[in-house]
């Protein structure tokens, strides 16, 4: 008998909000948006933690550039602070190397992540989910009850195809759903906003998209005077109304 | 001291199967130890009886620890070779191993055909073998 999905329950007793940050797609935006969430959450004074679960293309320690940085022990792993968000990655153990793992290690190390990291007492744990709704999502969902999704999409018809799939997987598990957030907006792009809105789940609010963004990676005081930040703190106030299932 | 959490988590398990199974005492369990994890025993044991401690139900609590060697099987070729912690590895490898098995794809290749396409098919981490509980 595996012994560690019985603690994970534990390491999130003192965690107020679990909040994944998921899309059908890759490519959509979802580490930025999960990295800028948790950017401005932590400047707004809340406790905050960010776990980077795409272990294939971890992106969220490029985006906040955290470098350099290691997890310390005590009585399990503690992770370190990146502009006061205690940030979690694969990087730390993987570094730039390809990490080549099939479904049953993704299971085996998202397990091991989540019963050996101490996050201690925090107001938000946002996860930066991995594309696609396999092992990850399947996990998060099976081992944080207290996970409510956030759907990330870009205005394009090849992206919502997908969207509708992972939202009605996601209503099918009985999952809270906090609402969609579009990326990447553009002009005259209001086509899919309006083909999404027959799923009945709340639009959050649109990301334009930023050309700045590009020039701000990896510094998070930059990052914080992008036009993308400006978007995120509009969606903010509507993440605390909780859509239950 | 990641020791120390995997020693709560085999406790946490062992007091839920107490409340599932309801039962009285947990006299004793048997515990797997992955040789890849290269869990260190003293550490382990001393988190286990310290977690132990004035719990009731762990009165008279023993812990039965045994070593499992790693087996490690390519997809690729279907060779089958075993992993020791004290490989030839920089330190750097075996400690991100020992706190994530699966990163050992990121530093082991198949000896024979050099794929990192491989199953562990034993001797990953903790496992909990067998209970021994009084209702």
């Amino acid at each position: 008998m595996d012994p560690r999905p019985s603690l994970i329950d534990k390491r999130v007793k003192n965690v107020r909000r679990v909040i994944a940050v998921a899309a059908g797609k890759g490519g959509v935006g979802k580490s930025s948006v999960a990295s800028m969430l948790a950017l401005e959450l932590s400047k707004r004074g809340y406790k905050v933690g960010l776990m980077d679960l795409d272990f294939y293309g971890p992106s969220a320690h490029v985006i906040l550039g955290a470098r350099g940085i290691q997890p310390s022990e005590d009585k399990g792993i503690v992770p370190p602070e990146v502009s006061g968000i205690k940030f979690m990655s694969i990087v730390y153990y993987a570094g730039d190397s390809p990490c080549p793992i099939r479904g049953i290690d993704v299971s085996n190390s998202i397990i091991e992540l989540l019963t050996i990291t101490r996050w201690g007492d925090l107001d938000f744990l946002v996860l930066d989910m991995p594309p696609g709704f396999g092992d990850s999502t399947l996990d998060v969902i099976r081992l944080l009850k207290k996970t409510e999704f956030v759907v990330v999409y870009t205005p394009s018809k090849v992206v919502i195809e997908t969207v509708e799939k992972l939202v009605k997987m996601l209503k099918e598990n009985k999952v809270s759903i906090l609402g969609l957030v579009e990326n990447m907006k553009t002009r005259g792009s209001d086509s899919a906003k309006r083909e999404l809105k027959d799923f009945g789940i709340p639009f959050l609010g649109s990301i334009w998209l930023d050309k700045g963004f590009e020039n701000s990676t990896g510094s998070p005081e930059k990052l914080l005077k992008t036009h993308f930040i400006k978007d995120i703190r509009s969606i903010i106030p509507k993440l605390k109304a909780r859509k239950v299932r | 001291m990641h020791e120390w959490a995997l020693a709560e988590a085999v406790i946490s398990s062992l007091s839920e199967i107490t409340r599932k199974k309801g039962l009285r005492k947990i006299k004793g369990a048997y515990i797997l130890l992955g040789e890849m994890q290269n869990i260190d025993r003293k550490v382990f044991r001393f988190a286990v009886r310290e977690l132990t401690k004035n719990k009731k139900p762990f009165d008279g609590f023993t812990l039965n620890i045994k070593n499992e060697k790693t087996t490690l099987k390519c997809r690729s070729c279907g060779n089958e070779w075993t992993f020791s912690f004290s490989s030839k590895m920089p330190e750097d490898y075996l400690e991100a191993i020992h706190f994530i098995p699966e990163v050992s794809h990121v530093y082991i290749k198949c000896p024979k055909c050099g794929s990192r396409d491989f199953e562990i098919v034993k001797g990953r981490g903790v496992w909990i073998k067998s209970v021994k509980g009084v209702r």
